[in-house]
């Protein structure tokens, strides 16, 4: 539960109140395969739909 | 897990918003029938081309729990020699796309209006230091704009002004200026820092956020079609 909870946070929106930390996501792959490569970084890709029930603003 | 993602190049691309895209991410995952999912996690090696882990809807499908998906990220990153370099403004592909992205998550849409190419590289350099800075990090989405037709009808719009700060409203399909700043702003990261903090929206529960949006007949139109069965048939359910 803790696992699913954590990854909630990075994905979704802020609630009452904003965490202090949050992932910086790069939303385009071609940007961030540039970087990685240039940085000499590791990628942990996530894609996400945003909309929920064919609903927009929330992942 | 965050601390740890910091290592990473943290990308997540909005499925369904690019045909591009979204056969490369087929390539890593896709579900029973073959189709792109709604959601796909892999880690990847700073190529791009090699998955060093199991690929799945989730982190959850291929790491029994959030410990042991910590510790991959930093066995992983641990792993490649990290060269010192400036990341990239990381931008949205469009700005329709933009207000629905930063509506999901929340936060802010940061514009930047520039045709010129030499001077649009010189803002996005400006932007991007303050973005990847340890105080703005995460807390904004960004897009290239030629021109500010679309943000001429906003309230708040500058003409002579080239970077925009924007509230979207909870649904993503427009927003609101709360600050816009001139291309050689001095202190920009102190003032985009202050501008988000306007722009961060309250989300509702998942439930609540959709009944209200069916109930008020709102929709989302992906660029190319939603293959998952299970989100295709609740947005026709609408």
């Amino acid at each position: 539960m803790l696992f699913t909870a954590a990854l909630a946070l990075a994905l979704q929106a802020p609630a009452a109140e904003a965490p202090k930390q949050r992932i910086a996501w790069y939303t385009s792959l071609d940007q961030a395969v540039a970087d990685a490569e240039r940085l000499n970084r590791p990628i942990l890709l996530q894609s996400a739909a945003p909309q929920c029930g064919g609903v927009p603003g929330m992942w | 897990m965050i601390a740890a993602s910091r290592e990473w190049i943290c990308v997540r691309p909005a499925t369904y918003e690019s045909a591009e895209e979204a056969k490369l991410l087929s390539k890593w995952f896709s579900g029973r029938d073959g189709d792109l999912e709604n959601t796909t996690f892999v880690l990847l090696d700073p190529s791009g081309n090699k998955a060093i882990s199991r690929a799945g809807r989730g982190p959850e499908m291929a790491f029994s729990n959030a410990g042991a998906f910590t510790a991959a990220l930093k066995k992983g990153s641990a792993a490649y020699e990290a060269k010192k370099a400036e990341r990239v403004l990381p931008t949205v592909l469009d700005f329709r796309l933009g207000l629905n992205v930063a509506a999901s998550d929340g936060l802010a849409l940061v514009a930047i209006v520039e045709a010129d190419q030499n001077a649009r590289t010189r803002i996005s350099k400006a932007v991007a230091k303050a973005a990847w800075s340890e105080e703005l990090h995460g807390l904004a989405h960004y897009v290239m704009l030629d021109e500010a037709s679309v943000l001429e009808k906003l309230e708040g719009f500058e003409a002579e002004k080239k970077i925009y700060v924007l509230q979207p409203d909870t649904f993503g399909r427009t927003g609101k200026i709360v600050s816009a700043f001139a291309a050689s702003e001095k202190k920009l990261a102190t003032k985009l820092g202050a501008a988000f903090g306007l722009a961060q929206i309250k989300k509702a529960s998942h439930r609540q956020h959709v009944r209200e949006g069916k109930r008020a007949g709102i929709s989302w139109k992906s660029k190319i079609p939603v293959s998952d069965g299970a989100a295709a048939r609740a947005g026709r359910k609408l």
